[in-house]
């Protein structure tokens, strides 16, 4: 962890994205300069109004021509307000574009098995969302922030003009609004949190009680799960209503001191007033300012407390964006680039070498280091080779590293140390080079998306039907098929939800047999299929694809027909070679196998 | 505006009853802050027109602290009223909201294979937060808003009668205009909300797939698509804004023309004498006041009629009926129970038959193992055991009598089931094994965790009984021992295996077995099987093919006969392959 890398200053992020969105910004700022001038005016002019009916005019204008100018000048800053709001927009969208395809592609860089290791998707979609946000608008509000301080230096300036001492007594309380505006907002994050968090637990009841409808029927559970949900709602309602009430409290102590302000306006210039040295118009002009002064300050808190929000949140977003990766860099994020809101976005082709046909693929003392919560698992000095058109078959207990094997070959896991050579020449990007036509991969618990049947077979790749109902076939999906109402056209819901577990890995591995290639690797099928369908899937990979195989598998039918078994236990490679000569003197592969066919595993007679 | 104000009525009677006190304070603080905010100014226009007279500088410097004095006591009672507002609301939202979430738990099946959890979260939490807007807000402050811009109003007559109708009109028109805007501009966020939602969701989706992705060369294409996503909800905020303000357009310009109306027809009564400079400064005040109200009236409205979607769909679901009628009044006896299945014939479609005149019978606490292949109806007899659902025709009878006759939730509490998907909870190793029941105490529990074989992996627990577990610290061989573990608390007299082990692999499968066998002493069983070989203890062998029955017996007896097919099962070492 290089910590100087990580962090990059606000001012630097602030940089970049008006950089990215200059022409949008500094118009902003132009408008926005001119939309704060305008209240001064019409306050002004509403003074002048004031003065000419108290008898002592100031400009050589018709009070009539005031008046009038009064909602032209209101128009006019309506105009100027739906310009600037417009760009601000703009330019928050497409800076929260950049951000958002930018971390896209640094966490598509990761190994693909680690991505995310570290927050849910859900977590990960709240830094998409939220932060994103957070960064993009807080850029936005330096804009705002600048016009609106030089309204306040005009205001205060044009105040201290009329009267000294009033100006300055109003000016102090609003140093004491920035100091408490401040502080609040700090604490009202902490109850913000706590409040979200409270939120969150209730919804998640929901959520996990409905997803286990079933155990709670069956347990009649359903009194002490309401209980229990009313124990987390009242928590909730304490957390919400201290929040808001802070929130609440907040926010009246910047207009308390507005009024407060008005008060002491009222206590310091009675005198003035009288002699005349202050006038009603004046007054007026103090006491319709004094709002949005206090606007300002406000503003003014908001901007220092959301700076170090922003930083936390950039720094969020670079940790996703880092993930497990070695080599990157934070700035990474912020790389100015066209973000195709006008156009099409073309894929690059995913390759750029042609590979060799594989005669031979070697993996030599790999060593892959794999955290999951707080323990830590290893692979220790792997080492096996392939030769083409060979059937592997990896071995072991649960939690040995079989897995972990596969992802780390494929570059789908980050790797420690070790080689992989194909050919004899070494593999320098595994993530990158691991991919169709070279190889093609069905993990255990492959992921579908909530699109089309033929969508998720071809996620963007130009294939003839002939080609998908090959693929279809092989992969035993034609009757499921027909059991659909729109065949390959069916949408499959979030995750494949409408699928059953068996389909789903069905049409992961049509997915992957779509994807010709010289290596076909094969997580677990038999925990989502049975004997029958698993057996038809085998036999119909062996017969049309003339390719080397790499899977995972207990099934004995499969063991035997293997040209090598690799047996894991405990991270490590402890035997590898046939069947037949293994059982006899490995302790391990007996153990399995004993386990198998004491439960009469044994399908080659199985249907 | 489907929903009938008598509806609204009943709905705030209902779940607002027990705050009946706290209604009443928070209206009190809402009434005097609505006056301190008209009458305070009326302290500057005092000030204005005395500034010049005779009154006497202290009287001035008295009423500059009078000011300032109800500015205060009126952000406070502000203050206070938030809270109470608050209160009230989640309080009474609360009550809605377990109402919901205990009348959708007690609903069928049917029921439940309709609405993810996802939707049933939207229910039972969206929709009634939508209600909690209703609740605090929209009554609270449509109506003082309404009293605000009336007594305002009336501030404005008091002080001169021309005036005032003027700015009557003006907030009439004002009302009309803004309704009308605001009703036009919804559906354009409503679209910028959708392609948000899609952009989003595309990338929750396909964040959980880069191992996928990565390994089939799809990354490309995701970027493609998320750039298409990235430009429509792009354009699509772009619209929204700039009709969205049109909403600031008319909040501003009624703003402007009003000040204007102050002066146009304000500066000629000032001039004749009608009113004072006091009180023209006192209305162009007032009249910046205005048009918040009529702005959160109208918002509120809006609110309103968001929050009648939710009403309709929440009364909905309550009114929804289980279509497993509880009127079973017997009390299950306290022995070892036989169970009987007599024709029983049950369909889950009309038409297709999953369960055919099924008759057979289990002798209290002996065991059962139910072979069949895929899609025979084996977990559909453990379901209509359960009452999950009804038989078409037949009877289902335990200790004699047909279960109907028990009461339900006596029927179940008797009855323990084991299957594949076990569900953990986000919550402590105690609540999930007593599924939130606290009667149970400590030892009791404990002895539980040692009898399933879960010794190991408990004293790995940093507190205890009391460590927070979830889904993902445990593996499926672990949360399948804890599911078994629940049932030891339950002591069910029915217990029901349903493929409890095919998703462990062969080692850990051994430790399962060993606690389950543990479980079925003393109790009538059902297995059904994954593994011929997990029915070796069992004292009888069902075996049905599409629903029906093929044959039947003592395992021993049918074991003895070589021409039964379970015998012919065993011999050709078929696996047995289950849904």
């Amino acid at each position: 962890m290089n910590e100087e890398m990580d962090d990059i200053s606000i001012l630097k992020i602030v940089w970049e994205l008006i950089r990215f969105g200059k022409g949008k910004f500094f118009l902003r700022v132009i408008g926005l300069t001119l939309f704060f001038l305008s209240p001064l005016v019409t306050t002004y002019l509403v003074k002048e109004i004031f003065d000419k009916l108290d008898g002592s005019p100031n400009l050589p204008l018709d009070i009539w021509t005031v008046i009038i100018l009064i909602p032209i000048i209101a128009f006019a800053r309506i105009g100027v307000n739906i310009i600037t709001v417009i760009l601000q927009f703009m330019f928050v969208q497409s800076s929260q574009v950049l951000l958002r395809s930018n971390l896209l592609s640094g966490i598509l860089k990761q190994p693909g098995a680690a991505a995310l290791k570290d927050s849910s998707p859900g977590e990960a979609i709240s830094r998409f969302r939220g932060d994103v946000r957070e960064i993009a608008w807080f850029v936005s509000f330096t804009a705002y922030i600048f016009a609106y301080g030089i309204f306040f230096v005009i205001a205060f300036g044009t105040m201290f003009v009329i009267n000294r001492t009033a100006a300055t007594m109003v000016i102090i309380p609003y140093l004491v609004v920035l100091i408490v505006i401040y502080k609040g907002r700090k604490k009202q994050k902490e109850y913000r949190r706590l409040a979200r968090r409270a939120a969150g637990q209730v919804t998640g009841m929901v959520g996990e009680t409905f997803g286990a409808i079933q155990s709670i029927k069956v347990a009649s559970a359903e009194e002490s799960i309401t209980t229990h949900f009313s124990k987390l709602g009242e928590e909730r309602r304490r957390a919400a209503v201290k929040d808001a009430t802070f929130q609440a409290f907040l926010r009246s102590f910047g207009s308390m001191m507005v009024t407060l302000n008005s008060g002491i306006l009222l206590f310091v210039v009675a005198n003035d007033m009288r002699s005349g040295l202050f006038s009603v118009g004046d007054f007026a002009f103090f006491i319709f300012l004094l709002g949005w002064m206090q606007g300002f300050v406000n503003n003014l808190g908001e901007l220092i407390s959301w700076q170090a929000r922003a930083s936390v949140s950039f720094k969020r977003l670079s940790k996703l964006n880092k993930g497990v990766r070695s080599n990157s860099d934070p700035k990474e994020l912020l790389e100015n680039h066209d973000i195709y809101l006008d156009k099409q976005y073309k894929a690059k082709p995913w390759r750029k070498d042609e590979p060799e046909p594989l005669k031979e693929l070697s993996v030599n003392d790999l060593s892959i280091r794999h955290k999951g919560g707080n323990s830590e698992f290893w692979l220790r000095d792997i080492s096996f080779s392939l030769q083409r058109g060979e059937f592997t078959v990896i071995i072991g207990k649960v939690g040995s590293g079989k897995t972990t094997l596969l992802r780390g070959m494929l570059g789908l896991l980050p790797v420690e140390s070790g080689e992989i050579l194909w050919n004899g020449s070494p593999v320098v990007v595994p993530s990158e080079f691991f991919t169709p036509p070279v190889s093609t991969y069905t993990p255990q618990l492959p992921t579908l998306f909530s699109t089309t049947i033929r969508e998720n077979l071809q996620m963007g790749l130009d294939k003839e039907v002939e080609e998908i109902k090959e693929a279809v076939k092989l992969s035993v999906l034609n009757e499921d098929l027909e059991d659909f109402e729109s065949g390959l056209d069916t949408v499959i819901g979030p995750k494949g939800i409408k699928l059953s577990g068996g389909q789903k890995y069905r049409v992961a591995a049509a997915r992957m047999l779509l994807r010709k290639s010289e290596l076909i690797v094969v997580d677990d099928l038999s925990s989502a299929l049975d004997v029958t369908t698993e057996n038809e899937l085998w036999e119909g990979l062996f017969r049309t694809q003339n390719s080397t195989f790499l899977v995972v598998s207990h099934r004995p039918a499969v063991l035997r027909r293997a040209d090598k078994i690799l047996v894991m236990d405990k991270g490590k490679l402890i035997a590898q070679g046939k069947l037949d000569d293994l059982l006899p003197s490995n302790s391990i592969v007996s153990e399995i196998m004993e386990m198998i066919e004491e439960k009469r595993l044994t399908p080659q007679n199985g249907k | 505006m489907g929903v009938p104000l008598v509806k609204y009525f009943s709905l705030l009677r209902t779940y607002l009853k027990p705050y009946k006190t706290q209604v009443i304070l928070l209206s009190i603080t809402m009434v005097s802050s609505i006056v301190i905010s008209i009458v305070n100014p009326q302290i500057i226009k005092f000030y204005i027109d005395s500034v010049k007279g005779e009154t006497e500088i202290q009287t001035l410097q008295q009423a500059a602290i009078l000011y300032i004095g109800l500015a205060v006591i009126q952000q406070t009672i502000g203050i206070a009223s938030v809270f109470l507002s608050q209160r009230v609301s989640w309080g009474s939202t609360n009550l809605l909201r377990s109402e919901v979430l205990t009348h959708a738990m007690n609903l069928d099946m049917t029921f439940h294979n309709q609405y993810k959890p996802g939707d049933l979260i939207e229910r039972v939490d969206g929709d009634v937060n939508a209600l909690s807007n209703f609740f605090s807000r929209l009554v609270l402050q449509l109506v003082s808003n309404m009293l605000y811009l009336v007594g305002i109003l009336l501030a404005i007559y008091l002080e001169n009668l021309i005036l005032g109708l003027v700015f009557t009109v003006f907030s009439l028109i004002g009302l009309v205009i803004t309704y009308y805007i605001r009703r036009f501009v919804v559906p354009y966020f409503k679209r910028m909300r959708e392609a948000s939602m899609e952009l989003m969701g595309f990338l929750e989706e396909h964040l959980q797939g880069t191992e996928d992705i990565q390994a089939l060369g799809m990354t490309e294409y995701v970027k493609e698509k998320h750039y298409a996503n990235e430009s429509k909800y792009y354009h699509h905020t772009i619209k929204a804004i700039v009709f969205s303000r049109l909403i600031n357009l008319t909040y501003n310009g009624l703003i402007a023309f009003g000040t204007t109306f102050v002066y146009v027809v304000g500066v000629p009564i000032h001039l004749r004498g009608g009113i004072t400079l006091g009180s023209l400064f006192l209305i162009n005040y007032y009249v910046s006041l205005l048009v918040q109200p009529i702005f959160v009236i109208l918002s509120q409205i809006q609110t309103l009629q968001q929050a009648d979607a939710s009403i309709e769909r929440i009364d909905e679901l309550l009114n929804m009926e289980s279509k497993i009628y509880d009127n079973g009044v017997l009390p299950v006896p306290d022995k070892q129970l036989d169970m009987e299945f007599r024709d029983v014939t049950f369909a889950y479609h009309e038409g297709t038959n999953v369960l055919e005149n099924l008759s057979f019978s289990i002798p209290a606490g002996k065991t059962v193992g139910l072979i069949g292949r895929t899609g025979s109806g084996k977990t559909t007899i453990s379901r209509l055991i359960y009452r999950f659902y009804e038989p078409l025709s037949g009877q289902i009878l335990l200790d004699g009598r047909e279960i109907r006759e028990y009461q339900l939730r006596e029927l179940r509490r008797n009855i323990g089931v084991v299957t594949q998907d076990v569900q953990i909870f986000q919550a402590t190793v105690r609540q999930n094994l007593t599924f939130f029941d606290d009667s149970f105490d400590d030892d009791e529990v404990l002895s539980i965790i040692h009898k399933v074989g879960l010794t190991e992996w408990y004293t790995e627990q940093e507190n205890g009984l009391d460590t927070r577990i979830s889904e993902s610290q445990l593996s499926a061989g672990q949360a399948q021992l804890l599911s078994v573990g629940r049932l030891f608390l339950k002591n069910p007299k029915i217990v029901i295996l349903d493929e409890a082990s095919s998703r462990l692999d062969p080692v850990t499968e051994n430790y399962l077995d060993q606690a389950v066998m543990k479980l079925l002493e003393g109790r009538t069983a059902l297995i059904i099987a994954h593994r011929l070989s997990t029915l070796d203890k069992a004292d009888y062998i069902l075996n049905i093919e599409f629903g029906k029955l093929i044959e039947f017996g003592r395992r021993e007896e049918l074991l003895k006969n070589p021409n039964s097919k379970y015998t012919k099962l065993r011999a050709s070492g078929t696996e047995v392959v289950a849904t």
